[in-house]
């Protein structure tokens, strides 16, 4: 019986050495239904709503831009550290004779510098955590910045490019404290599936771009600063 | 005659035995050192080897080949690695298919297809991987080996309890010693790994290379899949890219840590005047929730647990449950490379691929219409 036993065990030594099973695993419970139980909800997936731009109408303004009060110099920052400001960048940088500042992590010192401040509202967790601020620190530099363009009275563009998936409530309280101070919104439609940010300029008489596609910012920045 | 006792009998048998299972296994292990074949096509213009840029590779399991598609135009170059993780098949088969169908012409594309070629030697412990799959091209099947993430450890043993980055003084896992895309920008006399990063790192410096794409994949639950990632000074190329790309496919643009080190998109472009960019794909076969990783499922990504996973929402890619094939992996890499080429507007000149397959079309036809046949 001793000898049985060494060599069962011998037989499940080689075999967890070989450790490379190929058998198809089956769950003990069978296959279950992917749709039972609690199922989170896709940020990614598509949500119904009436755009108004689309494949053929990619950029729509609803209002008036007055392009008098958007003076050099400029600056682009961030409120979220998402690539959304380093995309406005690349756009007004392909726009002819614009000198500007491009500074995602400004501070509400360097605001005096500037007549008017695109800033591009969305939270990245990513780029929150490459650049080493905590979601508090990055509310808190808004706020600062926020109130400091209020004395100096700078021309504020509001601008939330990220689309749907760079909404959530971060991205909302960031957008929330630029709204207020925006002279104009820029937005990539489909982030206005519950038409917050239409619903505010209506309210607010306030001028909005509505884009299709991230691309567009081209062709908005020298709407408004091309020469 | 004196009857031997059974016991020492068995004991006997038992050694024979596994003295076989040692040679036999042993065997197979070794055979994961022969290479699947290159086979260079009409735009490859000359090789060399790493070792040229680090002489401390010669002769070494580090040392790897260089291909050059030079199209004779002068104009930006661009340098393809493949294989800095050989457990991400679609970098280097990606990058083998630019070798065998890809013909600029104008600029240099540098293509180095088995970055870390000691990983191409070995699978990642515990893993049950397979050691070879292939795809199926017009003229038969072609086999290429599924490696490891990392370097082989019998090529570089032992692996210290903490890794500390040499440039950056970062501290990482141990087992990070002989990840490839930790180890730069690599030291001329320090470990295999940190020597092929240097090799790589030099070859950029000597040829001013304009543009370094590293080609990987990720898991489908990892938060940077999909996605492009890009140094601060290749951020313009890759958005400008991102707009073209974003027709075709669902990406992202996405910024290099500065706070992390060792890896291509951060060191190659601190230390050198490329303009560094890194891509994901998902790849099931690399995450913590598939089932067997099988030859089949590691081309075509089919597996129900992660058609399942999809279904609850707790993957950053959508997971159909035909899978995301080797094709449409290489076809995002491909295309995205292409695009890479297309967008650069800087001052070393155009650089064009030449008639380079677009993403519907290396989807609709498989990888293997676009890899050489096998050679008889």
């Amino acid at each position: 019986m001793k000898k049985f036993i060494v060599l069962f065990l011998a037989a499940c030594m080689l075999l967890g050495l070989a450790a490379c099973g190929r058998q198809e695993s089956t769950s003990p419970t069978g296959q279950a239904d992917p749709n039972a139980g609690t199922a989170a909800v896709d940020p990614s997936a598509p949500i119904e709503f009436d755009m108004q731009t689309s494949e053929e109408k990619h950029i729509v303004t609803i209002g008036t831009i007055d392009k008098s009060l958007f003076e050099g110099p400029i600056l682009i920052t961030s409120f979220g550290q998402s690539t959304d400001a380093s995309t406005l960048d690349t756009a007004l940088g392909r726009v002819s004779g614009v000198n500007y500042t491009y500074k995602a992590q400004a501070i509400a010192d360097e605001m005096a510098s500037y007549k008017t401040v695109i800033i591009a509202v969305g939270a990245s967790t990513k780029g929150l955590g490459a650049a080493g601020i905590k979601d508090d620190e990055e509310l808190a530099r808004a706020q600062a910045i926020m109130a400091k363009l209020k004395e100096t009275g700078a021309t504020v563009i509001c601008a939330h490019i990220g689309g749907q998936t760079r909404r959530g409530a971060l991205s909302d309280k960031l957008a929330d404290l630029v709204l207020p101070q925006a002279k104009l919104i820029i937005l990539k439609e489909d982030a206005n599936f519950d038409y917050k940010f239409t619903k505010y300029a209506e309210a607010n008489n306030l001028p909005i771009t509505l884009i299709f596609a991230a691309k567009d910012t081209v062709q908005v920045m020298n709407d408004i600063f091309g020469k | 005659m004196k009857k031997i006792p059974r016991h020492i009998l068995t004991a006997c048998l038992l050694c024979v035995f596994v003295a076989a299972m040692v040679v036999y296994l042993g065997i197979t292990f070794r055979s994961a050192k022969e290479k699947e074949p290159i086979y260079p096509g009409p735009g490859v213009t000359g090789q060399e080897m790493l070792s040229k840029y680090c002489p401390n590779l010669e002769g070494s399991a580090g040392d790897t080949e260089i291909y050059i598609l030079d199209s004779g135009v002068p104009g930006a170059s661009m340098l393809v690695l493949g294989g800095t993780h050989p457990n991400e098949p679609s970098g280097y088969i990606a990058a083998i298919s630019l070798i065998e169908t890809a013909k600029p012409t104008s600029g240099i594309l540098y293509v180095i297809p088995r970055a870390n070629a000691s990983a191409f030697t070995c699978n990642d412990p515990q893993e049950g991987s397979p050691m070879r799959f292939t795809i199926q091209t017009a003229g038969g099947d072609r086999w290429f080996r599924f490696g490891s993430r990392a370097t082989n450890p019998i090529d570089q043993w032992p692996d210290s309890e903490v890794y500390v980055h040499a440039s950056s003084g970062q501290t990482l896992s141990g087992s990070e010693i002989r990840n490839l895309n930790r180890a730069y920008p690599g030291r001329q006399d320090g470990t295999l790994t940190e020597r092929v990063a240097y090799g790589i790192t030099q070859f950029i410096k000597e040829h001013n290379v304009t543009i370094t794409v590293d080609l990987h994949e990720a898991s489908p639950e990892y938060t940077t899949v999909n996605a492009i990632v890009a140094h601060e000074n290749a951020m313009n190329l890759a958005t400008l890219s991102l707009w073209e790309l974003e027709e075709q496919m669902k990406i992202t643009v996405e910024a290099s840590p500065k706070n992390l080190h060792g890896l291509t998109h951060r060191e190659l472009g601190d230390y050198t005047n490329t303009m560094a960019l890194l891509m994901e794909t998902a790849n099931a076969s690399q995450g913590r929730l598939h089932g067997t990783v099988t030859p089949e499922m590691v081309v075509t990504g089919e597996d129900k647990f992660y058609y399942r996973a999809g279904q609850y929402g707790a993957l950053t890619v959508e997971y159909p449950a035909t899978g995301i094939g080797i094709s449409e992996r290489c076809a995002r890499h491909i295309t995205a490379l292409n695009e890479f080429c297309r967008s650069y507007d800087g001052t070393a000149g155009s650089i064009d691929l030449g008639n380079i397959p677009s993403y519907k079309e290396i989807i609709a036809n498989g990888i293997g219409a676009y890899l050489a046949s096998p050679a008889k």
